[in-house]
Order: C-alpha cells, then structure tokens, then sequence
C-alpha cells in the first residue's frame, strides 16, 4: 500500500515527461528556397527562388563544371527560423536507384546552403536524378521534401580510385606457363646405349658356361626336382606379375597378387632350400675348384 | 739394382752423372711396373685356383652387374636426366643388386669365419627375398 503511494507520483512525472518531450517536438517546414546554377567559368546559368513548398517547376541540367547551390531557410510551425542538427541534400538517379546525400552546411540561423560541385558530380552516374531534402533533428519531426528532378550531364565516376587504396579495378588475364617440354635425348644414342646395356648378358652368360655353371643337382632326386622347379617357376611368375605391374596393374592389385605369390614362393622355396640342404648334408659337393 | 753399362761415361763428369741417374730412374721405373705385373698375375693365379666355383659365380655377377650401373651413368652424362625417375630406377636396382649379391658373396664364403654359423641356403634365401623386395621398388619407380 505503501509502495503503490510512493510509486505513483514518480510515474506521473515521467509520463509529465515525455508527454513534455513529445508535445514540444516541432514540425518543420523549408521556406522560400534559392536557387542558383553557375556555370565552369562562373558564368550565371539560372537563378530563381522556389516559394514554399519549394518546388523545382522546370528539371535542372547540370554539366561537368557547373555547381548548382540552394539556399535553404527552414522554419518551424510558427514561421521562425528553426536551428536543426542536419540537412541534408539527397540526388538519386531514377535508373540505376542509387542515391547520393550531400551534407549541408548551416549558416545558422536556421539557413543551410547545399552546394552539389564538381567533386560531387564526379561521384554520379549521368542521367535523371530526384532531389531531396531531408531534415532531423532531436527535439523535430524528420522531414523528407522533394524538390523536382535535374539531369546530370555528366561522364560518370571514374573506374579508377581516388586514391591507392582503391584498387577494385581489372588487372591483367593471368594465362597459365606450361613447363617447357624436356629435352629428348639423340635417337641414334639412346639405341646404341640400349644394346650396350644389354652387352653385359652375353658376357654373363658367357662366364656362367666358361665356369660351369649347371643345373646338375637339380636332377640329382625328385623331391629337388619337383620343389626346384617350382621354386624357380614361382620366382619367374614374379618377374612377370612385376611386369604386369608396370604395364597395368596399380599398387593395391600388385600387392593383393603379389603377397600370394609370395607366399607360394616363399613355401616352395623353403621346400627346394631344405632338399639342397638335405644334399649337402648327405655330401654331395657343392661348388667345384677349378684347377 | 741395374749394373752399370761399360760404355757409360764416368761418373766425375756433369754430363755423365745425369745420364747415370736418368738410367737409374727408368731401370727404377721398369722394375716397379715389372713387379705389378707379376703381384697382378700372381692374383689372377690365385684366384683362379683357390676360389671355390659359388664364388666365381657371383663374382661375375657382381661384374655384370657393375657394368650394366657403369653404361647407364655415361648414358645419363651423355643425353641428360630425362627422364629422371627412370635413370634412378635402373641405377638403383645395379647399385641395390650390387650390394646384396656382395653380401651374399661374404656369407657364402667359406673363409669368412664371421658367418659360420650361416648356411648357404639361408644367405641364398635372403639374398631372394632381398632381391625381390628391391626389384619391387625399382618397378614401382620406373614410371
């Protein structure tokens, strides 16, 4: 009970409050506006003040050099002079719906002087642009005027920045390098080095015969027979799945086949290694001293 | 040491002492190639007739071998490295092949005391098993 006594006078203040804020916000209104187009030279190309509400009857031309300037009084319900935190002068081309705003300076007095010049103009695209006012403030109502079309004669922004830290613009097509083709050896060499690499065999061969190199003890029992020759077989098929490898087969198959076969060959050739060993034991020789 | 021959001038005069050394020098000269000459035959001789047969075998294949490794170097100084993964392939496998052939050859001698225990069946197991792992790795590079 107590709390609802002390409360309620806190609340009619702060209702007093913002009833005060928002009965005192003020509407404003543009005066009598002044405008003035001049050319590059400085030459005077129009001149005329638009009565409130200002309206622009006939679409303004501007070109590269002019400047157009507004002279723009703003006043409150009352008819006085009405200071605002900002006014600005927005120019939004019809075609491509961009829009430009444009700070406009304050004389005081409630007057702002909106100057659209070259370094303006030089951030628009050419074409019908709407002009606007637009005025805020804290303690008004926000106010957004229309004042008429102008044509802007212009060549457009440039592509390239304004400064070095612009640097959105082309650069050049980046064409792939091919590594330049390697140098082919001599037919006529490769060929002849191809045979001398192969000379060797025939000395090998040559040697092995001249040493008397045999196949004796492989005929020597059946068991050497058999386990020999498959032995050998299974180190040839070897060669041959390394061959295939080369040719056509990619790793995982290689090693699929190959750790069967070497298993086969791995047990065969433990079976030929032990019926040597049983030979050798038994004392046939094994090697013969050439005299 | 070579006798001095009767003709010689004596050795008191200048141009005699030079000629007495230059013929010293070369008799000096031929008795070392004469004495590599025969230390070459007598290793020959040796060879030939206290090497067991096993290891002639390998040793010519250890020959082969080097020379197949020789004719692919020249051939590489010769044309160039292209392509490269092929000259190391079959490089390597000469050098690999060498080695283990070499190996073979220390465990199946019969002087070498340090593999007594080996037998030649084993070494010759390994030196398979060896050859065909490297041989495995030389197709893979081959390209």
């Amino acid at each position: 009970m107590r709390s609802q006594i002390l409360l309620s006078p806190i609340l009619l203040v702060l209702l007093a409050l913002v009833g005060h804020v928002y009965a005192r916000r003020v509407i404003p209104s543009f005066g009598d506006i002044t405008l003035k187009i001049t050319g590059a030279d400085g030459s005077d190309i129009r001149s005329e003040t638009l009565t409130s509400p200002p309206r622009i009857s006939k679409p303004l031309t501007l070109g590269s050099g002019s400047k157009l300037t507004l002279n723009v009084p703003v006043k409150d319900d009352k008819g006085k002079a009405l200071s605002l935190q900002h006014l600005f002068l927005g120019a939004r081309n019809d075609k491509t719906r961009d829009e430009k705003t444009l700070v406009c300076a304050s004389k005081g007095t409630g007057v702002f002087t909106c100057e659209l010049d070259q370094s303006t103009l030089d951030k628009l695209h050419p074409g019908p642009h709407t002009l606007t006012l637009y005025a805020g403030s804290v303690d008004t109502e926000p106010l957004a005027h229309k004042l008429g079309t102008a044509e802007f004669s212009i060549a457009g922004p440039s592509t390239k920045g304004s400064s070095d830290w612009d640097v959105f613009q082309p650069l050049p097509e980046i064409t792939h390098k091919f590594r330049p083709a390697d140098k082919m050896p001599n037919k006529i060499l490769s060929l002849t080095f191809s045979g001398l690499v192969l000379a060797p065999w025939l000395l090998l061969l040559g040697s092995y015969i001249v040493l008397g190199a045999n196949f004796t003890n492989l005929f020597s029992s059946s068991v050497s027979f058999i386990s020999g020759s498959a032995f050998m077989g299974s180190l040839s098929l070897c060669v041959l799945l390394y061959y295939v490898y080369w040719v056509k087969l990619n790793l995982f198959q290689l090693l699929g086949y190959g750790s069967l076969l070497g298993l086969i060959t791995a047990i065969l050739g433990r079976q030929a290694l032990v019926a040597r060993a049983a030979m050798r034991s038994a004392g046939v020789p094994r090697s013969v001293k050439t005299e | 040491m070579a006798k001095s021959s009767p003709t010689q001038a004596s050795p008191a005069s200048p141009a005699g002492a030079v000629s007495a050394s230059a013929q010293s020098v070369a008799a000096s000269a031929s008795n070392a190639a004469a004495q590599q000459a025969f230390l070459v035959r007598r290793l020959v001789t040796s060879y030939q007739k206290n090497t067991p047969q096993s290891l002639k075998l390998i040793d010519t294949y250890l020959v082969f071998v080097m020379l197949t490794g020789i004719i692919q170097f020249v051939y590489v100084l010769l044309a160039g490295t292209y392509p490269y993964n092929s000259f190391l392939a079959g490089f390597g496998a000469s050098v690999g092949s060498f080695v283990l052939a070499a190996n073979l050859r220390m465990q199946v001698n019969p002087e070498n005391k340090e593999f007594k225990d080996t037998s030649t069946e084993r070494a010759f197991a390994d030196f398979a098993f060896a050859s065909l792992v490297l041989f495995g790795f030389v197709v893979n590079f081959l390209g």
